[in-house]
């Protein structure tokens, strides 16, 4: 047991010298800058000489009690963002998977299909919901009028500019959901 | 990594074409290799140079205008043969970091196309060189007044300003006509009342369509008497003015008076900036506030086929006959390095003179809508006949410098959130505008406040 060890121990130096240069010594220093105020302007430069002090731990208070940084109300969101797509990633992507567990005709048609939001480069989704949500002539809008109802500018207005992006994540991550669940099913 | 190669290859056969072009030696007359009329601008073309070599000079301009700007720097290339001047294309975004960081490493490029924003930044920084021993004890004097001033900071010239834009009215006239208005607005009160009747928000028919964004909401800053902050001569901000009573004045009129009248009273953010070009090119919208850059792409528009039906004002007034547009530009900034070498530093001179002057100016206003800064441009035929450049004349001469403090480029951040928080409803003006100086003072200037 003994003489195996430094066999692996050899074998991971490499490795390890690698990521203390790359990962872990920039992560200490830049928790050691998390007790300066050091900025791009104190810093120092070869053209002017550094100037920036220890502060202790007055950066992470300014941010978990003042109010200008906004981290509660970040956090909150982040929570609620995370919990509610993961919801419907799994519950949606459940009932498709069993759906498609079953037979039917043109039950590949409907898995290629289905497949095709994962498929799509997230930049060509972006532009398109983009395109179907704007304000003045998106799609939605368009869509909406022919039905008498007014626009509503989908991304500037409460509440639905957190429920759009929440409809467009889980839209894009049912696929990915639905094809590991099938693949368990099988 | 290919374009470079491609660039490289382009700047060395057109090397060698024009050191085979110049005759042999010591003769400066240009010998008809570009399409520029010889340069009779002071010391752009005649004395002799001592630096032969390279200058570097990173472009942040677009391809198709870097490709104008090439024939000048070829027809300044052959009034002086053994200077090379080397081009590198460098996107926009992000140019003021790759700078920053080349000019730490000690590999900035001699010459830099420096947005006005970043230019007092960099010369904060110490990255820059002062160019006012370099010229004439006059040259200042040439240039438009509000471009040369985003150049100066704390008494020195720390760039050539190359191109100047600010925000103007764009109006259609045949909806003009409709409302009753014979020439563009003066005051935004005549605007709203003339808007009216050509407005139907239902049907997306707008009067005036307003841009989301905090930096077109300055005009009602400026038209009330408010101000953003004052800079003293040490480069300190002795007060911020966002939140004063004026400037709440200006937003409570667009808020109350603009908005839900003549143009719609919320609508999409993410893109307002589109929507406004597409409704105005589409002949629904009567006037917006948009800048000499848009106007190539307004000109393809259906509304505009009759390149005539296009009307170019200075921003109406709001009260006290008080207005202001937001200046923006870019100007020729050259580092710091360049001084240590006084023959190289002579060549940057001679080559900025030469590409500010008259009649280079003229020429990319020709050919690319480019608003020169050099006043006496704007006397040369070719420009003085041109009636959008005549129009836009009008406006510079009404436009407001945006305060030049390093850093102040941050400012739009969180001034264009309350500006959006203040337009859905969730803040007053007051309030938004409070929000906006306080976060100046505790973030954004945090260690440039005059104490």
């Amino acid at each position: 047991m003994r003489s195996r060890s430094w066999v692996a121990w050899a074998f991971m130096a490499p490795v390890l010298l690698v990521m203390a240069v790359i990962v872990f010594y920039p992560l200490a220093v830049g928790v050691f800058q998390t007790f300066t105020n050091i900025d791009s302007t104190n810093q120092g430069t070869r053209f002017k000489p550094p100037t920036w002090e220890f502060v202790g731990l007055q950066n992470y208070l300014d941010i978990l009690t003042g109010e200008s940084t906004k981290f509660y109300p970040v956090l909150i969101w982040t929570v609620i963002w995370t919990v509610v797509n993961v919801f419907f990633h799994y519950t949606l992507g459940l009932l498709l998977a069993l759906a498609l567990n079953q037979k039917f005709r043109g039950r590949t048609t409907y898995r290629m299909v289905l497949l095709l939001p994962w498929a799509v480069p997230a930049y060509i989704t972006a532009i398109s919901w983009l395109f179907i949500f704007n304000g003045e002539y998106g799609l939605l809008n368009n869509i909406l009028g022919v039905f008498g109802i007014p626009s509503v500018a989908w991304l500037s207005t409460w509440p639905w500019y957190y429920i759009m992006p929440i409809i467009v994540n889980v839209w894009l991550g049912i696929p990915f959901m639905m094809v590991v669940l099938l693949g368990g099913l099988q | 990594m290919k374009r470079h190669l491609r660039l490289a290859g382009l700047v060395a056969s057109v090397a060698i074409v024009a050191a085979a072009c110049s005759s042999g030696g010591a003769s400066t007359a240009p010998s008809g290799a570009a399409s520029v009329p010889p340069s009779t601008a002071p010391s752009g073309g005649g004395a002799e140079l001592a630096y032969k070599g390279e200058i570097t000079f990173w472009n942040t301009q677009r391809d198709i205008e870097n490709v104008e700007l090439q024939k000048q720097v070829q027809a300044w290339q052959t009034l002086h043969p053994g200077i090379t001047v080397k081009t590198d294309l460098v996107p926009f975004d992000g140019a003021d970091k790759k700078y920053t960081d080349a000019a730490n490493a000690g590999t900035a490029p001699d010459m830099m196309r420096a947005d006005i924003g970043w230019t007092p930044t960099f010369a904060d920084a110490g990255m820059l060189l002062d160019l006012t021993s370099y010229f004439p004890a006059d040259f200042q004097k040439a240039f438009l007044p509000a471009p040369m001033g985003t150049a100066i900071y704390k008494g020195g010239m720390y760039g050539v300003p190359q191109v100047t834009d600010a925000l103007g009215l764009q109006c259609n006239k045949t909806l003009l006509t409709a409302a009753g208005l014979t020439a563009a607005p003066t005051s935004w009160d005549e605007l709203v009342s003339a808007g009216t009747k050509v407005t139907d928000i239902a049907a997306k028919k707008y009067g005036f369509y307003m841009n989301g964004d905090s930096y077109w909401s300055q005009s009602f800053i400026w038209g009330w008497g408010g101000t953003l902050f004052t800079v003293n001569d040490q480069g300190k901000i002795t007060n911020i003015g966002v939140n004063s009573p004026e400037s709440v004045n200006g937003w409570t009129y667009l808020k109350e008076k603009v908005l839900g009248t003549v143009a719609p009273a919320t609508w999409d953010f993410k893109t307002s900036y589109d929507n406004m070009n597409a409704g105005f090119k589409a002949g629904t919208t009567m006037c917006i506030m948009q800048g000499p850059w848009q106007v190539a792409d307004i000109l393809k528009g259906a509304a505009f086929t009759d390149p005539t039906n296009l009307v170019i004002a200075p921003i109406p007034v709001g009260v006290n006959g008080k207005t202001g547009s937001p200046v923006g530009g870019h100007n020729w900034v050259v580092s710091v390095d360049v001084g240590k070498n006084a023959d190289k530093a002579a060549a940057v001179a001679s080559f900025l003179t030469f590409m500010t002057a008259p009649e280079q100016q003229a020429v990319l206003a020709k050919s690319l809508g480019l608003l020169p800064t050099n006043i006496a441009a704007y006397a040369i035929p070719d420009v003085a006949s041109d009636p959008l450049i005549n129009q836009w004349n009008a406006v510079l001469a009404a436009a407001t410098n945006r305060s030049g403090v390093p850093g102040s480029s941050g400012i739009y951040d969180s001034f264009t959130k309350n500006f959006q928080s203040m337009i859905i409803g969730d803040l007053t003006p007051q309030a938004a505008l409070d929000a906006t100086a306080n976060t100046w003072q505790t973030t954004v200037f945090k260690n440039q406040m005059a104490q």
